[in-house]
C-alpha cells in the first residue's frame, strides 16, 4: 500500500517544515519525490487525480522553502522548474496555493541578485496584473526600478532593515542583494573618483 | 496581446463605408454582384487549376491575395454556387459538410446528381481546401464560434488527407484560421501539441508555407499566454524558412520583436520591427498590425534613448492609435517624471490591453536619465538639492547615486564633487570626433547591403526556362557559324578585289 505510507509521510515532511526542522526536511524530500514520480504526479498531467495533484504540489512548495533556509539556489531553482507546471494548471487544482505568490517573488530576487535581468523581466511579463497588488512581488519589483535607475541608497535600506523585508526567506535572500549592491556602489564610486 | 488579427472588424469597418460609396456611384442590382463574385470565384478555380499544373505557387499566392476583398461580399447564395460549381455531386464530402454548416439542404441540386451521378470526376484538391477555407472565413465574419470551431475540426481532418505541394500556400492559411478560430474559442493550450506535431510534419514535408505559418502560430499561441521563454526556446531552435511569404514573414519578426524587447534586447528587437513594418502590406488591410508594431516601435525606441520620429504620429492611419504613446513620447522627451506617471495612471488600461505596459514601466529609469542630461546640458555646474528638486527624487543622497549612475553609463559627460554636493559637466564634445558617426554609416550600410542580398534572393527564375535559352542559343550559334563562313567567302572575294586595285 504505497499510498497510505505516502499520506504519512507527506504528514510528517509538513509537521517537520512546521517545527523548522530542515534538516530533517531534506532527508525526507528525496524518497518522497520518488514515490511521486511512482504514482505519476510529479509531472502533472490533465489526467492525473486533483487530488494527488494538490499534495504533490505543497510537497514541492515545502522543498523549495526549505532549499531556501539550507541556502542552496540551485535546489530552490529546480523546485521552482518542477512547481511551475503545477502554477499554468492552477484553475484546476484544488485547494489554491498559500505560497505560489511567495514562492514566485522569492525566485525574482534571486534572478535578480544573479544579476539575470533578462530573465527576470520574461518570469515578470507572466504576472502582469499582479506585479504591483501582491505584497510579496512588489517587493522585487520595486527593488528592481530602484536599481536601475541608480537610487542603491533605497535598495540598501530595503534590504538591510528587517522591517522592510515581508518574510524571513526574503531575508536570506536580500542577504546576496545586499553583497551585490555593495559592489556594484563600490565600482561606481571607484569609477567616478578616478 | 496585440493581436494583429483583433483589430480587424475595424478596418472593415471603414472598408464597407468605401464600398458603400462605391455603391452609390453605380448602383448594382443584387444579383449582378452575385453573378459578379461567383465569376471571380470561379476565375480563382482556374488560377488554382494553372497553379496545380504548372507547379506555379504564385497563382495560388494570387488567389489568396483576392481573400481579403471577396472576404465582405460572401453570402450564403454565393456560397452555394460556388459549392455547386467546385464539386460534381452534392454528395461529396466536401460538398455535404459545406453545405450542412450552410444550414442549406442539398435539394437545390439533385438534377445535377442525376447527371453526374454515373461518373465520379475527382475534385482538384487546391480547389476543395479553396472553397473550405471561403467558408473557414464565412463562419467567422458571422461570428459563430461554436459553429465555426466544429467545421474547422472538419475542415483540418480533410486538408490533413492530401499531401500535395501545390497546396502549402492554401494549407497554410487554413491552418490560420483554424488557429485563429481556437484562440476566440480560448482553447490556447489545447492547441499546442497538435501545432507543433504539424509543424514537425511541415518540416520533413520542405512545406515551406505551412512551416512558416506554423512557426508564427506556435510564437502567437505562446505569447497569448505570456509563455516567453518556450517562445524563445521555439526561435532559438526552429528555423524559420527565408523563402515564406513576405507577410507572414512580417508577423513573424513581430512576435521575435516582441520577445526580444522582453529580454532587454533592444537593439535586436528594433530591427526585428523594422523589418516588420517594412515587409507587412501598406494597405488599409493591414492597419491592424501596422498600429501594433509602431506602438511596440515607439516604446523600444524610448527604451533605447531615442525619441521616435514625430512625423509617424501623424500619418491618418496610426493618429488615433498612437495618441496615447504619443503622450509617453512627450513626457519621456522632456524628463519629467510626474507627467510620466500621470501619462501611465492615464492610459494604464490601454497600454495594458496592447500588453506593452510592462515595457513601459522600464520607462521609468529613462524619464529619470534624460532629466539629468537635460539638465547637464543646461547647467555646467548644479547643487545635487536641484537635481533632486527638479527630478522629484526623495533625497540628494539617492541625486548623488543617481547621477553616478548616469555617469558610468555614459549617459552624460560629468563629474560629482561629494564634498560640496554639485555636478559638474563636462565641455561637450565635437561629435565629428567621436565613434558615432562611424557608428551611423555602419547601420546604413549594413541595411543597404541586406537589401541587396535580399533583392538577389527574392529574384524569380521560371521553370525550363534555361532549356529554352539554350535552344535559343544553339540557334545563335548555327547563325554564327553561318555568318563566319559567310565572312570568310567575303573577306577572300575581298582579298580578290583589293589585289586588284593594286
Amino acid at each position: 500500500m504505497p499510498q497510505k505510507t505516502f499520506e504519512t509521510r507527506a504528514r510528517e515532511l509538513a509537521s517537520a517544515f512546521a517545527a523548522k526542522d530542515y534538516e530533517r526536511c531534506s532527508h525526507l524530500l528525496p524518497p518522497l519525490k520518488v514515490t511521486l514520480s511512482q504514482l505519476n504526479i510529479l509531472v502533472p498531467l490533465l489526467s492525473s487525480e486533483l487530488e494527488l495533484l494538490a499534495v504533490a504540489r505543497d510537497i514541492l512548495e515545502i522543498g523549495a522553502l526549505t532549499a531556501i533556509f539550507l541556502r542552496d539556489d540551485l535546489l530552490f531553482s529546480r523546485y521552482i522548474a518542477q512547481l511551475s507546471p503545477f502554477y499554468a494548471m492552477k484553475d484546476k487544482i484544488q485547494p489554491p496555493s498559500l505560497n505560489e505568490k511567495k514562492l514566485i517573488a522569492l525566485r525574482l530576487l534571486l534572478l535578480l541578485s544573479k544579476n539575470d535581468i533578462a530573465e527576470f523581466h520574461t518570469e515578470l511579463e507572466t504576472l502582469e496584473d499582479e506585479a504591483d497588488k501582491d505584497i510579496y512581488i512588489r517587493y522585487p519589483v520595486t527593488l528592481e526600478r530602484w536599481l536601475m535607475e541608480g537610487s542603491y541608497d533605497k535598495v540598501w535600506k530595503a534590504t538591510t532593515q528587517r522591517s522592510e523585508v515581508p518574510t524571513e526567506e526574503f531575508a536570506i535572500f536580500a542577504d546576496v542583494s545586499v553583497q551585490t549592491v555593495q559592489v556594484m556602489a563600490d565600482e561606481l564610486l571607484v569609477t567616478i573618483s578616478v | 496581446m496585440p493581436a494583429p488579427e483583433t483589430q480587424e472588424p475595424k478596418v472593415d469597418i471603414k472598408d464597407e463605408k468605401m464600398t458603400d460609396a462605391e455603391t452609390v456611384q453605380k448602383p448594382k442590382s443584387p444579383e449582378e454582384i452575385t453573378a459578379l463574385v461567383l465569376n471571380d470565384i470561379k476565375q480563382n478555380f482556374g488560377f488554382l487549376d494553372k497553379a496545380a499544373v504548372n507547379f506555379e505557387p504564385r497563382f495560388s499566392m494570387r488567389v489568396l491575395r483576392g481573400l481579403g476583398n471577396l472576404r465582405r461580399r460572401l453570402t450564403p447564395d454565393i456560397l452555394v454556387s460556388t459549392v455547386d460549381a467546385a464539386y460534381p455531386s452534392p454528395s461529396h464530402k466536401s460538398a455535404a459538410l459545406i453545405l450542412k454548416y450552410l444550414g442549406k439542404e442539398a435539394s437545390t441540386m439533385e438534377i445535377d446528381e442525376s447527371l453526374s451521378g454515373s461518373s465520379t470526376p475527382v475534385v482538384l484538391p487546391e480547389i476543395d481546401i479553396y472553397v473550405l477555407v471561403l467558408l473557414q472565413v464565412y463562419l467567422l465574419d458571422q461570428g459563430d464560434l461554436v459553429k465555426l470551431n466544429s467545421f474547422n475540426d472538419e475542415a483540418i481532418t480533410i486538408l490533413r488527407g492530401y499531401n500535395r505541394r501545390t497546396l502549402d500556400a492554401l494549407a497554410a492559411k487554413m491552418w490560420f484560421y483554424y488557429a485563429y478560430g481556437k484562440e476566440l474559442n480560448k482553447q490556447v493550450v489545447e492547441l499546442r501539441p497538435l501545432l507543433l506535431a504539424v509543424l514537425r510534419t511541415s518540416t520533413l514535408r520542405h512545406d515551406t508555407e505551412t512551416r512558416a505559418m506554423l512557426t508564427t502560430l506556435l510564437l502567437r499561441n505562446y505569447l497569448h499566454t505570456q509563455a516567453i521563454s518556450q517562445a524563445h526556446q521555439l526561435v532559438l531552435k526552429a528555423d524559420f524558412p527565408e523563402s515564406a511569404a513576405t507577410s507572414v514573414v512580417a508577423r513573424y519578426l513581430y512576435y521575435v520583436g516582441r520577445i526580444k524587447a522582453i529580454q532587454l534586447d533592444y537593439s535586436a528587437a528594433n530591427e526585428s520591427l523594422i523589418g516588420a513594418i517594412r515587409k507587412a502590406p501598406q494597405t488599409s488591410y493591414a492597419a491592424g498590425f501596422l498600429q501594433a508594431a509602431h506602438k511596440l516601435k515607439v516604446i523600444i525606441e524610448l527604451l533605447m534613448g531615442d525619441i521616435p520620429e514625430r512625423s509617424w504620429f501623424r500619418e491618418p492611419m496610426y493618429e488615433k492609435a498612437l495618441s496615447p504613446y504619443m503622450d509617453l513620447v512627450k513626457a519621456v522627451r522632456i524628463g519629467e517624471v510626474p507627467q510620466f506617471s500621470e501619462t501611465i495612471e492615464k492610459y494604464g488600461a490601454v497600454f495594458k490591453k496592447d500588453g506593452t505596459y510592462m515595457l513601459i514601466l522600464r520607462l521609468r529609469q529613462n524619464v529619470i536619465k534624460t532629466g539629468i542630461r537635460m539638465m547637464s546640458l543646461s547647467y555646467s555646474k548644479i547643487s545635487l538639492r536641484d537635481i533632486c528638486i527638479r527630478l522629484h527624487l526623495d533625497s540628494e543622497e539617492s541625486a548623488e547615486y543617481i547621477v553616478a549612475k548616469a555617469i558610468r553609463d555614459g549617459v552624460i559627460e560629468a563629474t560629482i564633487d561629494h564634498e560640496k554636493g554639485f555636478m559638474q559637466s563636462k565641455e561637450i564634445l565635437d561629435i565629428y570626433s567621436t565613434q558615432e558617426p562611424n557608428m551611423a554609416f555602419h547601420e546604413r550600410i549594413k541595411f543597404c547591403i541586406s537589401l541587396h542580398n535580399e533583392s538577389v534572393k527574392a529574384m524569380r527564375y521560371p521553370m525550363n526556362q534555361h532549356r529554352v535559352e539554350l535552344k535559343n542559343v544553339e540557334e545563335a550559334r548555327e547563325r554564327e557559324k553561318e555568318l563566319a563562313s559567310e565572312i570568310q567567302e567575303g573577306d577572300m572575294e575581298d582579298d580578290d578585289g583589293d589585289f586588284d586595285g593594286l
